[in-house]
């Protein structure tokens, strides 16, 4: 059976994007004013100018406006002068007398809340951009300017993450550690690095390049990633002194406080101090971003008193994950998965959007299809994820694709389960048994999916149990079994929480089928 | 009387000096040319020869800071043209060829004016600066271009041999002789010296103009080792002049210009360590701009790499890469005997590239 892979808690983890969109996001910003800009001088220039006019006089003119940010009769006469002969003027000389006419640049203008480096509005056109085979194309590029600007760090970021993309694990690991041998104690470089070691698990390796870089008790942002690292290790972090202090030093805007609000907000909650929570999301909903918005979004589930619209917050950019998940608690199944296909577009190497996006696809849209393709891609960063890998086959066997299932169970097979979750045991029991009851193994595979209900009864999760049994039934009365009559009953008598919409959905289409089939007796 | 009238040094015209020099006239800088606020300058003759005399104008200091303490005045301008003159005489003494040259210098007193004594100094006659040379155009006059460089590289080197770091190297102080065919180095106003304390230095600012000035100045970075920074500085202006004569940008003017706005220094109000890494980016894909304003590949990869050890935003990393890591000793510190910022990698390159070009382009 298909799963979403409900994490037991949420951390703040900062999010890796592109340069080019974290700069457009604001995340890259510092408002502590511990120094003041320089102020510039053009009077030698405009001297210069005034005594001898020529293209030489007039593009020094113009470097020393366009340096020093100011404008004035003299810099207008220099440009005029350019422009009246081009031909003398290179690009470069005439794109900065564009930048000082436009006077102040126009911030790049978000549309719809959503900044990806690609959008598409069809699964189609999710298909297509995904098997664009010109991404290698992407990465090649990218390792070109990687030999040509050996010290810059942000191309050496850019690509390890192209790699992760594609769960080149080696090679990114390779390409981020140069960025942090180069840049070691930039925040972009320590974010983005601190991402990609908690998505390979290596908890301990993200915290030495926290620690180790200058300036971490000042930056609000990094002390979050710190927290929230440290947190999933099950440790407390030595800066959550220095995170309140920053709090309420005034020196940072509500925006570059918001993950560390919401970091330390998740900590109260998490020992059970709801007022001191409460305070700490209260500040970070100020001017959230998407990760500490899909914070709060995951903590409301679990809390009533925390009521959440993420809809109402709409200046915040790329709120797909707070999205998916608030719609697929209302059961907004079509537009939770458009949304499950956003947050994978803005996070590509995650694989809790895809898990979201093929559960939602294959058990409640009936979308085969759909489900397929997302847990392909995510299976591309996530190569031998158990719970992709589970989510695959379960599509593929419910859709009768024999000749990719085979390929994915032999893949499937290879993980060793004993050092799974028990959560991740009983999706796996129930999927085998389902692959069995396929292939025509009857006897198997009932017996597996009689094994999985039982296991999950023995951990006392009764949702997994409720979800076993809901699909045991389907597929017996796939098979006009005799026992289906004992399973539909108890899909029939189910006691399910209306926070289970899709528990309550997957009832009422099991009952609406066997009203239609044919009497057995 | 007016102030002109009662200044000795506009009143120059027909004196004889000494060493046989006679003013001729008096002139309006030379296109281009810089002559300063505080000078006024003269066309000298001596026989056939022909030069350009800068007369420290007194005068002008109680015209241009009224309401300061004259006595400051007076010490800060006395003192920089003592400077620049005791900079000049090193020069000359030790035959640096490719720096403009000082011919002779002494002080004339005319009797009947408030202020009687007008000390000068006579220069060679230069063309101008490169600026009054310059086409942009792609691909225009590269051999020149080359031959000018090479120059200015040379004139560098022989700076840094007399433990001098020119400071404001930029176009306008890049002097054009014998119809353009030779360019030296020139104001050394704003110069520092190892060996003579200058009236200018002031905690290791920026001396020269910032808006050509190496990034690390514009986000208040000073590098505490003197030797090292003065010489990184001229090894980025350097770069930075390159990235002029091929393109119209300084270096300075396209690191801002594929800076995100927010990281600016005209913005930015954090440190530099907080930013260097955005520089760095942003200098990189300058890089990439320049290479795209000259035709010919190979000739663009050799310069750019030249710009890259030149120009590089982080100082510690700028200058030849092979340099850079004799430079450090085991334990990290620095080697005081470091040829990091040598131009002489430099001088040969560009001797090697301008011979190419002229056979090339010819």
């Amino acid at each position: 059976m298909a799963v979403i892979y409900e994490i037991k808690e949420r951390r703040v983890i900062p999010n890796w994007r592109d340069f080019k969109r974290t700069l457009q996001l604001g995340e890259l910003s510092q408002s502590n004013k511990s120094a003041e800009p320089i102020i510039l001088n053009i009077d030698r220039s405009i001297e210069d100018w005034k005594q001898g006019k020529n293209i030489g006089t007039a593009a020094d003119l113009i470097n020393s406006a366009f340096v020093s940010g100011i404008q004035n009769f003299e810099v207008k006469q220099a440009i005029e002068f350019i422009k009246s002969d081009q031909q003398k003027a290179s690009s470069s000389l005439l794109d900065l007398i564009k930048l000082i006419e436009l006077d102040s640049p126009t911030p790049a203008v978000i549309s719809n809340n959503s900044l990806l480096e690609i959008d598409v509005d069809t699964v189609n056109e999710f298909q297509a951009f995904i098997n664009n085979k010109s991404f290698h194309k992407v990465i090649n590029k990218t390792k070109n300017r990687t030999k040509n600007e050996l010290r810059n760090p942000i191309i050496w970021v850019e690509l390890a993450r192209l790699y992760t993309m594609r769960g080149h694990e080696h090679k990114a690991e390779n390409a981020i550690l140069t960025a942090l041998h180069l840049a070691p104690n930039n925040r972009f470089v320590l974010r983005s690095a601190t991402r990609f070691f908690i998505h390979q698990e290596k908890f301990d390796q993200a915290l030495f390049y926290l620690r180790k870089a200058e300036g971490l008790k000042d930056d609000p942002w990094l002390i979050s990633a710190h927290i929230a690292t440290s947190s999933i290790m099950g440790r407390f972090s030595p800066l959550i002194k220095e995170g309140k202090r920053l709090l309420d030093s005034n020196n940072f805007s509500d925006y570059e406080l918001t993950e560390l609000s919401s970091s330390l907000g998740t900590l109260e909650f998490k020992d059970g101090s709801f007022k001191k929570a409460k305070g700490f999301f209260e500040k970070s909903m100020k001017m959230p971003n998407d990760n500490s918005l899909a914070q709060l979004e995951w903590v409301s589930k679990d809390e009533q008193r925390f009521q959440i619209n993420p809809f109402q917050f709409d200046k915040v950019i790329n709120p797909f994950e707070a999205r998916a998940l608030e719609l697929y608690e209302r059961g907004n199944w079509k537009d939770a998965f458009y949304n499950s296909i956003k947050w994978f577009l803005d996070m590509p190497f995650s694989k809790r959007p895809a898990l979201l996006g093929s559960y939602i696809a294959g058990s409640l849209l009936k979308d085969k299809n759909a489900a397929i393709i997302l847990c392909q891609v995510g299976l591309q960063a996530n190569p031998y994820d158990p719970t992709l890998l589970n989510n695959m086959v379960y599509n593929l066997a419910t859709s009768d694709n024999q000749q990719m299932l085979d390929t994915y169970v032999r893949q499937m097979m290879e993980i060793d389960i004993k050092g799974l979750p028990n959560e991740s045991k009983i999706t796996f029991q129930a999927t085998l048994g389902l692959v069995s009851l396929k292939r025509g193994d009857t006897e198997l595979g009932m017996k597996m999916y009689k094994v999985a209900i039982q296991n999950a009864t023995n951990i006392r999760n009764d949702y997994l149990k409720n979800l076993a049994i809901a699909n045991f039934a389907m597929e017996l009365i796939n098979l006009n079994s005799p026992e289906q009559t004992t399973y539909v009953d108890l899909v029939k008598n189910m006691r399910i929480s209306e926070k289970h919409k899709d528990l309550l959905q997957l009832q009422s289409e099991i009952l609406e089928k066997i009203k239609t089939q044919p009497n057995t007796s | 009387m007016s102030t002109n009238q009662d200044n000795a040094a506009q009143s120059l015209v027909g004196k004889k000096l000494k060493n046989g020099w006679t003013v001729s006239k008096k002139i309006e800088p030379k296109e281009g040319s810089t002559g300063g606020f505080f000078s006024v300058c003269y066309v000298v003759t001596r026989g056939d020869e022909e030069a350009f005399l800068k007369a420290l104008n007194f005068q002008a200091f109680f015209q241009m800071f009224r309401g300061r303490p004259i006595v400051e005045i007076i010490n800060e301008q006395t003192n920089a043209y003592q400077f620049e003159r005791d900079l000049l005489l090193r020069c000359k003494n030790n035959k640096l060829s490719k720096v403009s040259m000082v011919i002779d210098e002494g002080e004339e007193v005319l009797e009947g004016f408030t202020i009687p004594n007008v000390p000068y100094l006579i220069f060679e006659m230069s063309d101008g600066d490169v600026r009054s040379h310059m086409n942009f155009s792609k691909d225009v006059e590269i051999a020149w271009k080359l031959q000018s460089l090479h120059n200015v590289a040379v004139g560098l080197k022989q700076l840094h041999g007399v433990e001098i770091g020119h400071q404001d190297l930029k176009p306008s102080n890049v002097l054009l002789y014998q119809d353009g065919v030779v360019s030296k180095v020139g104001d050394l106003g704003r110069s520092l010296c190892a060996e003579i304390e200058a009236p200018h230095e002031n905690g290791g600012d920026f001396p020269g103009d910032l808006n050509y000035a190496p990034t690390e100045f514009l986000y208040r970075y000073i590098d505490p080792d003197w030797n090292f920074r003065v010489r990184s500085t001229d090894m980025y202006l350097f770069g930075s002049l390159i990235v002029f004569y091929f393109s119209g940008a300084n270096m300075t003017a396209l690191i801002g210009k594929n800076l995100d706005p927010q990281f600016k220094w005209t913005q930015w109000r954090g440190k530099f360590e907080g930013v260097h890494d955005y520089l760095v980016d942003a200098f990189y894909k300058a890089i990439k701009e320049f290479k795209s304003s000259i035709s010919d590949k190979e000739l663009s990869d050799e310069l750019s790499k030249i710009i890259e050890y030149c120009c590089f935003p982080i100082p510690d990393r700028r200058g030849h890469p092979k340099a850079i890591e004799l430079s450090l000793n085991r334990d990290g510190s620095r080697n005081l005997n470091s040829n990091q910022f040598d131009f002489q990698r430099i001088v040969s390159k560009f001797d090697v590239l301008y011979r190419m070009a002229n056979y090339k382009f010819k």
